[in-house]
């Protein structure tokens, strides 16, 4: 945590691929209940970072937590990618600085599928779900 | 000096989210079963979903597009009501309509006293939400635009767009980013009250949409300490902004400072409560987004300092602000480490105080008398 007290750093040592699967550890510091989702107000309170000397690249991390998440072949989310969504919901600051106050449930969900997908549009340069992750 | 001491009284455990009512409290299980006063009252609503709209209106989200209202009573409602205790029609919205990722639209309509049924709509597919409304005119907005119009008809009446206010560089970032709208926090006299994401704050007249005040960088005599940290810059985060009971002051705490603006004056303060936040071995206040008030404390987060106290963890607790003194009157600190609150706030009943931890346990406290 940086000293403005509010800025949440995970760093990572690990080579990652875009085909990589970060380990069960890695995953629920991120999106458990108890993880950075479960207790930042802010999505851009929180940092994701794989050193860039293991060679790492944000691209290739930002499509190994779009796997994770989100399943292509069924077109729908992952378990993970329903515990996320599940810890965002019962996170009320998150909720609102990534849905907007006042929407439903169910409209949560489809928003966060297309939060998700939006790293598949070439027209997107920076999508929003995917600003944590950093590769320095 | 009216000092203040509380003392936990009961620990429950399995507590999803809960909403204070009156002296009693609505709660959710992890099986979104929804209880007030131990009888279970719904069988299936979203449980993370619990508001309090005033002291006696509590709203819980269904797991469609309504809502239910507690009111002592059950009510199912497919329109979505925001507060206003000084008007004499209630305004709402309907469930919003899915455009695409984002954009919904919405009706606002007068709503009955019965909490289902509108007789009015008074404004038909708008993409924002209702923010504010008063006996004349209602606010709209997102985070870039604010909008009046007139009650009676829905006609506009001025339009503010935050990205005139040109952009800011956020904290330990390079980038430039535009203000947004964060957090509305009141109305002070005919000033509507706007904590922007930025750390810029915004009094805007109501009749006219002019920017008739706004705040923006640390107070003249900011220690060093605090220059440094947040390199001049009031704390970017607008949630931590709040317009106090008596609404006469924007208040936030943050690191080991209370701040406030006295809208009377227009002035900042800053107080510096490291001398006597470490009398209690607590090192800083937590950024919340909202503090719990009465006539004469504020209640918030705290976090702990491990090197004295001997722990490998940062211990989080509770503290009791007084309004007068500006010091802490009393604290209490669980034996957990600072994420164990989470984002959950501290509220307040008459002489209860609730805090929800990460584990889902709530504590409540009751107040002693003659402290």
């Amino acid at each position: 945590m940086l000293a403005d007290g509010i800025t949440h750093i995970e760093l990572k040592n690990i080579p990652y691929t875009a085909n990589s699967t970060p380990s069960t550890q890695a995953i629920v510091q991120v999106i458990g209940q108890n993880g950075a989702f479960g207790n930042i107000s802010r999505l851009s309170e929180f940092e994701w970072v794989a050193f860039a000397n293991r060679g790492n690249t944000t691209t290739d991390l930002k499509i190994m937590w779009k796997n994770v998440l989100y399943n292509s072949t069924g077109n729908n989310l992952t378990t993970r990618g329903q515990q996320a969504f599940d810890t965002i919901w019962g996170n009320m600051n998150l909720r609102n600085d990534i849905f907007g106050a006042g929407i439903s449930r169910s409209d949560a969900q489809l928003d966060f599928v297309d939060l998700i997908t939006e790293l598949d549009n070439p027209n997107v340069t920076n999508p929003k779900l995917y600003s944590f992750i950093k590769s320095e | 000096m009216n000092k203040v001491s509380f003392t936990l009284t009961e620990i429950k455990k399995g507590v999803r989210n809960y909403g204070l009512y009156k002296d009693k409290y609505v709660h959710s299980d992890q099986n979104d079963n929804i209880f007030f006063d131990e009888k279970l009252i719904i069988n299936d609503a979203d449980g993370a979903s619990i508001f309090n709209i005033n002291e006696s209106l509590i709203q819980i989200l269904d797991k469609e597009k309504g809502c239910y209202y507690f009111n002592g009573n059950l009510v199912r409602s497919k329109f979505f009501i925001i507060e206003s205790s000084q008007t004499l029609t209630l305004l709402a919205t309907s469930a919003g309509r899915r455009i695409t990722r984002g954009v919904y639209e919405r009706d606002v309509v007068v709503l009955n006293n019965d909490l289902q049924n509108s007789s009015k709509q008074i404004l038909k597919n708008t993409k924002d939400n209702l923010i504010y409304y008063t006996n004349e005119f209602f606010l709209l907005g997102n985070k870039t635009n604010l909008n009046t119009y007139t009650l009676s008809s829905a006609e506009a009446l001025w339009h503010f767009n935050l990205l005139d206010l040109g952009t800011y560089t956020p904290l330990h970032k390079q980038e430039q980013k535009h203000f947004e709208v964060g957090k509305f926090l009141g109305v002070w006299q005919n000033e509507l009250l706007v904590a922007c994401d930025g750390g810029l704050l915004l009094a805007i007249n109501q009749e006219s949409g002019v920017i008739t005040r706004q705040w923006q960088g640390l107070p003249k005599g900011a220690d060093d300490y605090l220059q440094n940290v947040l390199r001049g810059q009031l704390p970017q985060q607008d949630y931590v902004y709040q317009l106090n009971q008596a609404k006469n002051r924007i208040e936030a705490f943050f690191l080991h400072y209370y701040f406030y603006i006295d809208l009377e004056s227009g002035t900042l303060h800053l107080i510096n409560c490291k001398d006597n936040l470490k009398k209690y071995q607590i090192e800083q206040f937590k950024y919340s987004s909202a503090y719990a008030e009465d006539e004469t404390h504020l209640y918030t987060k705290v976090t702990y300092d491990r090197g004295t106290l001997g722990t490998d963890y940062i211990p989080t607790g509770l503290c009791a602000f007084n309004k007068q003194t500006l010091e802490i009157d009393w604290q209490y600190r669980f034996d957990q480490h600072d994420d164990y609150l989470q984002t959950e706030n501290p509220q307040l009943s008459d002489n209860k105080l609730y805090q929800l931890s990460a584990d889902k346990v709530l504590y409540i406290f009751e107040k002693e008398v003659d402290v």
